[in-house]
């Protein structure tokens, strides 16, 4: 295993509904070059963060893709109520290249989980699945991208990605 | 008369009755106009008419109704046709006329007044003018185009005041430099002694050198040379046009040549001294003695038969003090292109007749002394030194041609590198191999066996300085030890248990600005982390 991306700062998305990208810029996450994936070649998406609703908690959406091939989403979602700002989400990918070239295909599956407290109801958990098999060109250069979607806009509707790491895992 | 003769009914049944108005109007005495001029007072009257102008006909009605005729100017007026201004333009003359603008810069509506009064409207220039909001200078930029300007001084040499001219006439003060040359009072050559100070100069001859007109006055100055300046004969020893010991190359382009005889015995002969005084230690002839200026070459012509003649003698001797052949910083080549013809055994150089060639510059400081015996080249000695030797700089190169065999490189080596007492080794280029070039063939393979070097400053014994040297070796390799590669699959090989492979370490701009391939390992210092190109991504390990 070997890292391929480890954020430099911390990303917050509050107050706004249009999709937004949740990887720092600091640095700038690299590309997976074209053609250098081989079948087997895996990525792990590990991101770790804190959020905060207003006391009716609107909808959520997160997104994982490569470009802008969607391969996993959560669909809007209602996370639990964290309006004294002490909510947890963490969110685990896997992506494995199942064959190659332009019409490459992608198993993808993850799922994110929101913890506002100790007891079993401030636990949810909700699968990021798709309908379809993603289909990834892998003779072009693909860019991982998380992105955050609010339903409603508001200060107190923020999430913030305080840890992200991307890790290669390599075909045997 | 006390009655009416004829009295006019004033109303039904009744007649106007007498009174003193009519009583005084029966008693005027002439004709001419009544006027009643007061109560019961009247008087006759006559129309007068102006002095100019006007004409009355039958002033006084009696001969019929007064008729008033226009004259002069009035009869002028009334005869003009037309509109416009009337202008007078003779005596009793009179003219329409109309305001009639320039080409330019103003307009009138209305000029003739008749729809109104006459109105002036500035236009072009004029109204540009007047359009100005900023005080200075007017200055026309363009077509009915004007701006204001201030007279801008430079920055040394001239002062403006009031350069807007507005509170009076822009005047120019010279300042600086411009101003200590205005006030020199004498005449004379102009120089600048110090910042904005100036003197007038004279150029002023000398015993040898006269100048008319040192200070330009009059004319230009002119140099001529005084009798006795550079007169040949005014030289000691020598008369008016003798040339002997002359050679006048300043300022002569492209140089002088010095000519010898057309025969034989015409030998060209430069002597260090004069025949009359020839001391033990005389001087010596020197040829490019300022070569620490300009490169100095020295130069013998293709037909040189014999370039350097020594004293007839078997031996070259000399004393102590001087040399044969002596250099300092010899940058060039002393080469023999042909077959060399040096001298017997004994002689000063002697090659054996295999050697053919000396293609390497030789730098020797202190002139070196070859052999105390014969001083030939003999089976694996390079050199045979019996004194101090500086050093040599680069090794020579060894050219084996004609199907030549070159042997014993080891052992001369081998010899070169004893170092006796007293003796010191400069360079530390051991064995400099530069290529085996030409179509011979190499049959026995380099191999270079390097130990323990006690007497170098550096624990470096192999060193490449160019940095597009290749390494290349196409077997396995073990640093770190004299061992063998723990397996037959091992490519490189680092074996140690106090040492350890240290990576190139480099930023990320560094690595960044490489033509990775994947497998490259680095150690990032930007990122602090060991990273290794995979997938055509550079990953931390």
């Amino acid at each position: 295993m070997s890292t391929w991306y480890v954020a430099g700062d911390k990303t917050a998305v509050f107050n706004t509904t249009t999709e937004t990208s949740l990887i720092s810029s600091t640095p700038v996450v690299q590309a997976i070059p074209a053609n250098e994936v081989v079948v087997g070649t895996s990525f792990h998406f590990s991101m770790l963060g804190a959020y905060k609703t207003t006391l009716v908690p609107p909808t959520l959406r997160l997104r994982v893709k490569l470009g802008s091939t969607l391969l996993l989403d959560t669909t809007a979602l209602t996370p639990p109520e964290a309006n004294a700002g002490d909510g947890y989400f963490e969110l685990l990918g896997d992506v494995s290249f199942r064959t190659l070239g332009a019409a490459g295909s992608v198993a993808a599956y993850g799922h994110v989980l929101f913890v506002r407290g100790p007891l079993a109801a401030d636990l949810s958990v909700f699968r990021m699945p798709l309908a379809t098999t993603p289909t990834v060109d892998t003779t072009t250069a693909q860019t991982p991208v998380v992105t955050v979607q609010w339903g409603t806009a508001s200060n107190d509707n923020n999430i913030t990605a305080q840890y992200f790491t991307i890790e290669l895992l390599g075909a045997t | 008369m006390s009655h009416i003769d004829n009295p006019t009914p004033s109303g039904a049944g009744s007649f106007q009755p007498l009174d003193a108005d009519l009583t005084a109007i029966a008693a005027l005495p002439g004709t001419g106009l009544l006027a009643r001029i007061a109560a019961d007072t009247w008087a006759l009257r006559t129309m007068v008419p102006p002095v100019a102008g006007m004409t009355i006909v039958n002033p006084g009605g009696v001969g019929g109704s007064p008729t008033f005729l226009l004259q002069h100017d009035l009869l002028a007026l009334e005869n003009v046709v037309g509109t416009g201004f009337a202008a007078r333009v003779d005596v009793d003359d009179w003219l329409l006329r109309t305001l009639v603008a320039p080409a330019a810069g103003l307009t009138i509506a209305n000029p003739g007044g008749v729809l109104g009064d006459p109105t002036f409207a500035l236009a072009n220039d004029l109204a540009a003018l007047e359009g100005l909001a900023t005080t200075g200078i007017a200055v026309r930029t363009a077509l009915d185009a004007w701006a204001t300007r201030t007279l801008v001084a430079p920055a040394a040499g001239i002062t403006i005041a009031n350069p807007a001219g507005l509170a009076g006439d822009p005047v120019f003060s010279l300042a600086n430099d411009l101003a200590a040359l205005e006030a020199l009072a004498i005449t004379g050559f102009a120089a600048r002694t110090a910042a904005d100070a100036w003197a007038l100069r004279t150029l002023t001859g000398s015993s040898t050198v006269n100048i008319t007109n040192g200070a330009g006055v009059a004319g230009d100055p002119v140099f001529s040379v005084l009798a006795g300046g550079i007169d040949h004969g005014a030289l000691g020893g020598l008369g008016d046009d003798d040339h002997l010991g002359y050679l006048r190359l300043v300022g002569r382009a492209g140089g002088q040549t010095q000519n010898g005889g057309t025969t034989a015995a015409d030998n060209m002969t430069i002597n260090a001294n004069s025949a009359a005084f020839a001391p033990a230690n005389t001087g010596r002839i020197l040829l490019g003695e300022r070569a620490q200026l300009l490169p100095f070459s020295f130069s013998l012509g293709a037909n040189i038969l014999n370039a350097l003649e020594l004293p007839s003698s078997a031996v070259y001797t000399h004393d102590n003090a001087g040399s044969l052949l002596r250099g300092y910083q010899f940058a060039g080549e002393m080469r023999y292109t042909a077959t060399p013809a040096f001298g017997l055994p004994g002689a000063f150089f002697n090659f054996a007749s295999t050697i053919r060639a000396i293609t390497s510059p030789l730098t020797m400081a202190p002139v070196p002394v070859f052999g105390s015996g014969p001083a030939y080249l003999a089976d694996g000695v390079l050199f045979t030194m019996s004194d101090a030797l500086g050093g040599f700089v680069d090794g020579p190169t060894f050219s084996i041609v004609n199907a030549g065999t070159f042997t014993g490189i080891y052992n001369g080596i081998t010899s070169l590198m004893t170092l006796n007492a007293g003796a010191a080794l400069t360079a530390r280029r051991v064995l400099n191999i530069l290529d085996a070039t030409g179509a011979g063939t190499l049959t026995t393979q380099i191999a270079i066996r390097i130990a323990d070097l006690t007497k170098g400053g550096l624990n470096l014994s192999l060193v490449s300085v160019g940095a597009g040297v290749q390494m290349r070796h196409a077997g396995q390799a073990v640093f770190g030890a004299n061992a063998a590669p723990t397996n037959a699959s091992v490519g490189l090989e680092v074996q140690s248990t106090t040492r350890a492979l240290l990576l190139s370490r480099m930023t990320t701009a560094q690595r960044d600005a490489m033509t990775p391939v994947n497998g490259m390992v680095i150690l990032n210092t930007t990122a602090g982390a060991v990273q290794a190109r995979v997938a055509g991504a550079w990953v931390g390990l």
